[in-house]
């Protein structure tokens, strides 16, 4: 292996960014439910309090609307926090002072502050942990002018994207799958900040255009590899960040294969995937050979028993059936 | 912690409520002997001498020493009903262990409320 590569889990990619980042500017700090003494449920912020002390890494009492408010002051008053809210789900709970004061402030008061801050949460299920531990609720953040939302798939894009959304002066909703933590990938040893915003193809081909992120992402990939040994070449790309939305990539490789495919773990109806085909459909019309096809979850809530969540779950083998028959017809 | 004293604190403190119109505390001082799922690793538990107080003011212990003591039931009775509860637990859990995988289209069931046949 060479030392300039190593292989991490999603979790370490995380503590390396939070850790990088907390050296980088004394300014950033973090809190949350059992992130600093327990080091985070899992794991993705183990040993920082030991390093950084109790004033940079803070537990925080089970209340997400506190949480979140704590993260709105610490960023006017000049930090740059990150907040855990421990599942996505209590989103709910934190959401009055995301959505309704982090994203409007600046706005609200002509431009005299910024909000600098980082709302880290898992989202996404295959766990079996039922229908309130495993939403995948990004469509909610990404339809709130002033939030950025950011969904990353692999370690390395975890770190590199985790550091550009401590960096940015606006307030950042940073969802991870948590059936994700203990995923084992590449990840360049020397520092790395890749920008929000921008689209990554992570899978060369010519006949569809498949868009998916978070965990989904590693199920299009195996799919795309599946169908390459079928003859049929998927270029699969992931977003990385869902708001700002890099449409570019995903239009020029729709120019290029006349097919779009978007597959997430969310609900369907209402889901982002109807986002993408929308402004495919605006934007490159005329380079699609037939209307775009989304593959999302049933409308039901996430269930607890493993076989109905798997049914209910888009799996490798549904996103294969689902392009094969898409293209085939 | 005694489930009496609580409820007639509870109740003492609703009464003054009713006849002077002010907020009233309650405090009460309890303890999770628990982990809250079958994964924690309650790091933050101390030792179990110092918990050794809290397992006396066990509530439900309480309880029973106290209705033993003023003859509302008698010992036997009592262990009668944790085997019966136990007993209760265990077939489901058998039951549980022992029924098939549901129909996946069963996740599909009962998202909402559908008007009843009259």
């Amino acid at each position: 292996m060479s030392e300039r590569i190593r292989n991490v889990t999603f979790a370490q990619a995380i503590r390396t960014a939070i850790r990088e980042e907390m050296k980088h500017d004394e300014k950033v700090i973090l809190f949350g439910e059992d992130v600093a003494q327990y080091g985070g449920v899992y794991g993705a912020t183990t040993g920082l309090q030991h390093e950084f002390g109790d004033d940079r890494v803070r537990d925080t009492p089970i209340s997400e609307m506190a949480i979140a408010g704590m993260a709105v002051g610490a960023a006017l008053a000049g930090y740059r926090p990150i907040a855990e809210i421990m599942y996505c789900d209590f989103l709910t709970q934190a959401s009055d002072a995301i959505v309704n004061h982090a994203a409007k402030w600046r706005y609200m008061s002509g431009e005299q502050f910024k909000l600098p801050l980082v709302v880290r949460s898992p989202a996404g299920g295959g766990a079996g942990y039922a229908a309130q531990h495993s939403q995948a609720l990004e469509a909610w953040f990404v339809h709130i002018p002033g939030l950025k939302v950011v969904m990353p798939s692999s370690p390395r894009d975890a770190r590199g994207l985790l550091k550009a959304a401590i960096r940015d002066d606006n307030p950042v909703v940073f969802i991870e799958h948590k059936d994700h933590y203990s995923y084992k990938a590449e990840m360049p040893t020397a520092e790395e900040i890749i920008p929000l915003g921008s689209a990554e193809v992570k899978w060369q081909g010519t006949d569809c255009t498949l868009v998916a992120w978070s965990k989904t992402l590693t199920y299009a990939l195996q799919a795309a590899e599946h169908l390459a040994k079928e003859g049929i070449s998927v270029e699969v790309i992931d977003p990385r960040t869902l708001q700002p939305l890099d449409t570019d990539t995903i239009c020029n490789s729709v120019a290029k294969t006349g097919h779009l495919v978007i597959a997430h773990e969310a609900v369907k109806f209402g889901g982002f995937g109807a986002e993408i085909a929308a402004q495919v459909v605006e934007k490159a019309w005329d380079n699609l050979t037939k209307p775009p096809l989304r593959i999302g979850a049933p409308f039901v809530p996430l269930p607890y028993s493993q076989p109905l969540e798997t049914f209910v779950i888009p799996q490798v083998k549904d996103v294969v059936k689902q392009i094969t028959e898409y293209l085939g017809a | 912690m005694d489930v009496v004293e609580v409820y007639e604190a509870v109740q003492q403190a609703t009464e003054q409520m009713r006849t002077e119109p002010f907020p009233a505390y309650l405090v009460f001082d309890t303890y999770r002997f628990q982990g809250h799922h079958t994964a924690d690793k309650e790091s933050y538990r101390p030792t179990e001498e110092a918990i050794a107080e809290f397992r006396e003011r066990d509530p439900i212990h309480i309880l029973e020493y106290k209705m033993i003591d003023d003859h509302t039931v008698d010992i036997d009775t009592t262990i009668e009903y944790r085997d019966r509860i136990r007993d209760e637990i265990d077939r489901a859990f058998e039951k549980a262990v022992a029924a098939p995988w549901p129909e996946p289209r069963e996740a599909l069931n009962g998202v909402y409320a559908q008007k009843e046949a009259e």
